[in-house]
């Protein structure tokens, strides 16, 4: 996708995200700050699923593990953002650095396996180690922190441009990221990683390296969303939000990094609206699985699918 | 100097020596040939040579270097490029970004995060001028899975060159291709730099003869004969496999 | 001394199970490049449909040959309508059955509730025995039994008999056996519909011990990818063995860890795709 044909439609999009939050009620508002979160996340999961064509199942442990990490900083060490952010962070690249080794030969299926094994894994762990994590009941009672400069985030409306803001930082990095030399070498590799190596690429260190900046991402997803929500629980880094992740990715389009910020809208959108009226949002959320590998494999804005 | 060195390669799969016992020298400027029925382990041995198989025994020597043990993008960083029987391009992407990536590979900036790839003015240029040498200026934005299959093939050779190497290993080149393109590929191999060496699979036994100045000839997996042009012609054991057993 | 021959025993039955249900995700895996990741679905479903059988009728062997019959049905059926349109394509077949996970799990807590149930132990087996001075429970021999029944039978067909060679063919090499003249779309449904097969008696049996719940579909199937993992792709030895190791170290984890008992089985995953990706006994 070029970005000077696309530039008029992210400045309205841009005008628009900045206008709407003052026109609707603050219901619309907190269920726009959720889709900004979820799209920063489905975009760092799309480095690795659509540009170097690694499917992972296992994205929610980079999402759930910081989010439990500044949930404790907050509550228990400082109720600074930034502080409760990089300890969130530290945890989210250990755990992606330890990962990273033990998936990193692995490809296709076989990875989306292992992926699931070690999220599902770390799962377990937080489900047990009720004295940490509080188990299944999560830890509740987090209140909005402090930035350390005088803008107050307690609000709803307030949250969400802080929100913003990051998330467009974010996701402009991200852009640069993909657009880089390391960028293409992703690409490269996710097409033909013999060709690479041959070409002289040392592809280990860039699955590597797109590995931990995948998780580094979703790891501030991650965080932004615990202080929105005020409660972190196993919920947030279990198989259904890996599934629901990878489902934004691939029904936006997989590779096109605007694609799962679309997907992450719709998906995010449609629970919300499916949730009022029916328990059976998981049973909608198989079909709609179905339905979109079936006949919508490359997404809606046409990304790539991988064999 | 010594480009290659084969010291008695051996490569088991189960039961069966694919490559057996096969030694091997190549000096700089060499146009060696590797000829031989299917099956005698020629592309078996290229990727002994590039690494992408580890060898069961024997010793690789590339550029006077122990490469045995090193993996396939070390022996690529040393000078050595390859080319794939079945093209192994990059399908999805355009054919200047396939160009791109082989232009980059060698570069310093291709771990570079921050700065678009677009932005390197110099290696731009440098895909600019390979499109323009082949005459695929047009097809620039094409995405290589539309490419014809001769495109393609070109593509392959293209790859492999804008790594600059020292080594290059074709893998059939001329695999495929019209009469007319053989010639103009068998007419371009022969216009390679001096400071190339090149080692070349070849079914086309023509083309083998008139680029190559040595020629091994394999057979199950062992070298039979190896010589000049001249002397590989006369071999009567050479004769007998290509001919002798129609 | 009688502590750990308890656990042993324990651990056993378990890795019975277990490889009741990883060694049909392994050679599903392995011949036709499916990773069914709706496995343990098929053993939530025979489990429930079980459960309402023996509520309503108290009749084991009823409960047994209706979920004998309608999971596979439904597993050739998702295999035949939706998996194989994309024939040896990893990702969108894995996908497709990640989706019927969501399916199958959210019918079966639409059905049959939230409530974590387990099945009633079949009469002849609902006391415990006295077996080389312990008390135990006599369930759980059954479960050993039929576990080893099932491998020594699986072992006797795919090394045996002329369709086991296939599927050990295509599982090696998938173009050459299709080159023989194997019939790769009916082996392919077959072979499904053995897996799930022993998926359902994997539900069946593991229902009273195990329990039934939302939410054990996921649970039992991280334990056979994990087993899969440690196993090897597309070898029944590998199942076998990586169960053993799984169930065995669950087991005692659980006994003498009981918060930390997840690194029982984390540990040997980790090792084994550190030092050894394939598995144990996998391809490549």
């Amino acid at each position: 996708m070029k970005l000077k044909g696309g530039l008029p439609l992210i400045l309205i999009l841009i005008t628009l995200l900045l206008i709407i939050p003052f026109l609707v009620s603050s219901y619309y508002v907190g269920l726009m700050t959720q889709i900004l979160i979820f799209a920063l996340f489905a975009e760092s999961l799309d480095i690795l699923v659509g540009h170097v064509g690694l499917p992972s199942l296992g994205h929610a442990a980079f999402f759930g593990v910081p989010a439990y990490v500044a949930a404790l900083v907050s509550l228990h060490l400082s109720n600074n953002f930034w502080l409760c952010l990089l300890a969130g962070l530290c945890a989210t690249c250990i755990i992606g650095a330890f990962f990273g080794l033990l998936v990193m030969r692995a490809r296709g299926a076989y990875f989306l396996m292992i992926t699931l094994a070690l999220a599902q894994l770390l799962w377990g762990l937080a489900f047990k180690w009720t004295s940490v994590t509080g188990g299944y009941d999560g830890i509740s009672g987090i209140s909005r922190p402090l930035l350390g400069i005088p803008w107050s985030i307690n609000g709803t409306l307030s949250y969400y441009f802080f929100v913003l803001l990051l998330v467009t930082v974010a996701s402009w990095a991200l852009w640069v990221i993909v657009k880089s030399p390391f960028g293409y070498a992703l690409k490269g590799i996710r097409e033909s990683e013999t060709r690479m190596l041959c070409l002289g690429y040392n592809v280990w260190a860039y699955k590597y390296m797109a590995f931990l900046l995948a998780a580094a991402f979703a790891g501030l997803s991650g965080v932004l969303f615990v202080f929105y929500n005020a409660f972190v629980c196993t919920d947030d880094m279990g198989i259904i939000l890996s599934a629901k992740g990878l489902l934004m990715v691939i029904l936006g389009g997989a590779g096109t990094l605007v694609g799962p910020i679309l997907g992450a809208g719709i998906i995010v959108f449609l629970e919300n609206i499916i949730c009022t009226f029916t328990e059976r949002w998981s049973l909608v959320l198989g079909i709609i699985y179905v339905v979109v590998i079936l006949f919508f494999p490359n997404g809606i804005l046409g990304g790539f699918q991988k064999r | 100097m010594t480009v290659l060195r084969l010291e008695n390669l051996v490569k088991s799969f189960g039961g069966i020596d694919a490559v057996n016992r096969v030694s091997l020298q190549i000096e700089a400027g060499d146009r060696h040939a590797i000829l031989g029925p299917n099956g005698a382990g020629k592309t078996t041995l290229f990727n002994l040579i590039s690494g992408i198989y580890t060898c069961t025994s024997g010793r690789i020597t590339l550029f006077d270097q122990d490469v045995s043990a090193y993996p396939v993008h070390r022996r690529a960083a040393l000078g050595l490029s390859r080319t794939f029987q079945i093209s192994n391009l990059f399908f999805g992407l355009t054919l200047f970004e396939n160009i791109l990536l082989s232009v980059q590979a060698r570069e310093a900036c291709k771990f570079s995060l921050h700065r678009r790839l677009t932005s390197y003015k110099y290696l731009n240029d440098r895909v600019e001028s390979y499109l323009k040498r082949w005459n695929l200026g047009n097809k620039r934005d094409d995405v290589v899975a539309n490419l014809s299959h001769g495109e393609q093939r070109q593509l392959e050779i293209i790859m492999a060159l804008a790594t600059n190497p020292r080594f290059l290993l074709l893998d059939e080149p001329t695999a495929g291709l019209s009469t007319a393109d053989t010639a103009m590929m068998a007419k371009f191999l022969k216009e390679i730099e001096r400071d190339i060496t090149i080692l070349l699979i070849e079914h086309d036994m023509a083309v083998a003869f008139e680029v190559a100045n040595y020629i091994t000839v394999m057979h199950y997996g062992r070298i039979i004969a190896d010589g000049s042009p001249e002397e590989i012609r006369k071999n009567s054991q050479v004769l007998e496999i290509y001919f002798g057993e129609d | 001394m009688n502590f750990w021959l308890f656990q042993a025993l324990g651990g056993l039955s378990f890795a019975m199970l277990l490889f009741l249900l990883s060694a049909g995700l392994s050679l599903i895996f392995g011949l036709m490049k499916i990773l069914n990741l709706a496995h343990g679905s098929f053993y939530l479903l025979s489990a429930y449909i079980g459960l309402s059988i023996l509520k309503h009728t108290d009749s084991f062997l009823l409960a047994v040959v209706i979920s004998f019959s309608v999971v596979p049905i439904i597993g050739v059926l998702i295999q035949r309508f939706f998996l194989s349109r994309f024939h040896l394509m990893e990702l969108p077949q894995v996908l497709l059955t990640f989706g019927f996970i969501f399916i199958i799990g959210d019918i079966c807590l639409w059905i049959w509730g939230g409530l974590p149930q387990a099945l009633p132990k079949p009469e002849p087996f609902s006391h415990s025995i006295h077996f080389l001075g312990l008390v135990f429970p006599s369930y759980r021999i059954l479960v050993i039994v039929v576990g080893l029944l099932v491998a020594v039978g699986l072992w006797l067909f795919l090394d045996k008999t002329k369709v086991g060679s296939l599927v050990r063919a295509g599982v090696d090499d998938q173009e050459m056996a299709r080159c023989v003249g194997v019939n790769v779309k009916m082996l392919f449904t077959g072979v499904f519909a053995v897996g799930s097969l022993l998926a359902a008696l994997a539900g069946i049996l593991g229902g009273p011990f195990v329990g039934v719940y939302p939410g054990v579909d996921i649970d039992i199937l991280l334990f056979a990818c994990v087993v899969v993992i440690v196993g090897g792709v597309g070898s029944l030895k590998g199942a076998f063995v990586g169960s053993l190791v799984i169930g065995m170290l669950d087991n005692f984890g659980k006994a003498l860890f009981p918060e930390m008992s997840l690194f029982a089985i984390f540990l040997p995953m980790a090792i084994i795709l550190a030092v050894r990706p394939r598995g144990l006994f996998g391809k490549e």
